[in-house]
């Protein structure tokens, strides 16, 4: 293998480390976006929606 | 063709191989001359048997050693004509592997390729919904699944240079070597 070769290798293998570690951190910060969403939502108001809609077509 | 004629030719046929390469490469020619002329051999004589210049220097950029090419020659110098078995194992060998392995390595480049199409095609639409300003709420994410994309992207590149350029040489190899059995049979018995 030629040592131009060996610099191009050397390039993707960091490309690869840098492409996994950024992408844990993508992962990361989406998960707590979402958490903070989630945890900012209605779930009372929504599930209660939910009931009332089911009581109704149970009457 | 004297020595310094066939070595002024050689190394201009080496062309773009590393100089430590060429200058190892010219001194066992160099060797091979000193031991032809000791044992009463002329230059001319000796470069005939060396083959053109040319043929010589593409064995060299396949990283054939120049010992492995001397007992090439002498093995076609002895030849005798083949005999079917080395024409027999090129046509069995490429029905069941050869050709199937080449196909499967160039599928591999290919799917490479088309992974690096849709990575850049998903990294600019989300450049593109940032810059018009779509992506609000979720910005920081984002943007760094951009980074991601682009360092899947230069791996991927890297990959697809050193695949193609592996990927021919070593078809130019397979090709040279199938012809090699095919005309020489597969060597000793």
């Amino acid at each position: 293998m030629e040592k131009k070769d060996i610099k191009v290798l050397i390039t993707g293998a960091v490309a690869l480390f840098l492409a996994c570690f950024l992408g844990i951190i993508t992962l990361a910060l989406f998960a707590i976006k979402l958490g903070g969403k989630a945890m900012e939502y209605d779930w009372k108001g929504a599930f209660g929606q939910v009931s009332e809609q089911v009581q109704d077509i149970g009457d | 063709m004297n020595k310094t004629e066939y070595l002024t030719k050689l190394t201009n046929e080496l062309g773009h191989m590393p100089y430590g390469d060429v200058k190892d490469i010219i001194g066992s020619i160099e060797e091979h001359f000193e031991e032809g002329m000791n044992e009463g051999r002329s230059e001319e004589e000796i470069a005939e048997s060396l083959g053109d210049p040319k043929e010589l220097a593409a064995e060299f950029k396949d990283g054939v050693k120049f010992k492995q090419i001397m007992k090439k020659r002498k093995m076609s110098d002895n030849f005798k004509g083949p005999d079917g078995r080395g024409r027999i194992f090129v046509v069995v060998f490429n029905a069941f592997v050869g050709i199937e392995m080449w196909l499967i390595l160039l599928a591999a480049i290919v799917a490479a390729f088309m992974f690096l199409a849709g990575d850049a095609g998903i990294a600019g639409v989300i450049v593109a919904a940032i810059v018009m300003g779509k992506i609000t709420e979720f910005l920081v994410p984002f943007i760094f699944l951009v980074l991601t994309l682009v360092c899947i992207a230069v791996f991927l590149v890297v990959l697809l240079i050193l695949g193609i350029k592996y990927y021919i040489k070593g078809l130019k190899a397979y090709i040279r070597w199938n012809k090699n059995v095919w005309n020489y049979g597969l060597g000793e018995d």
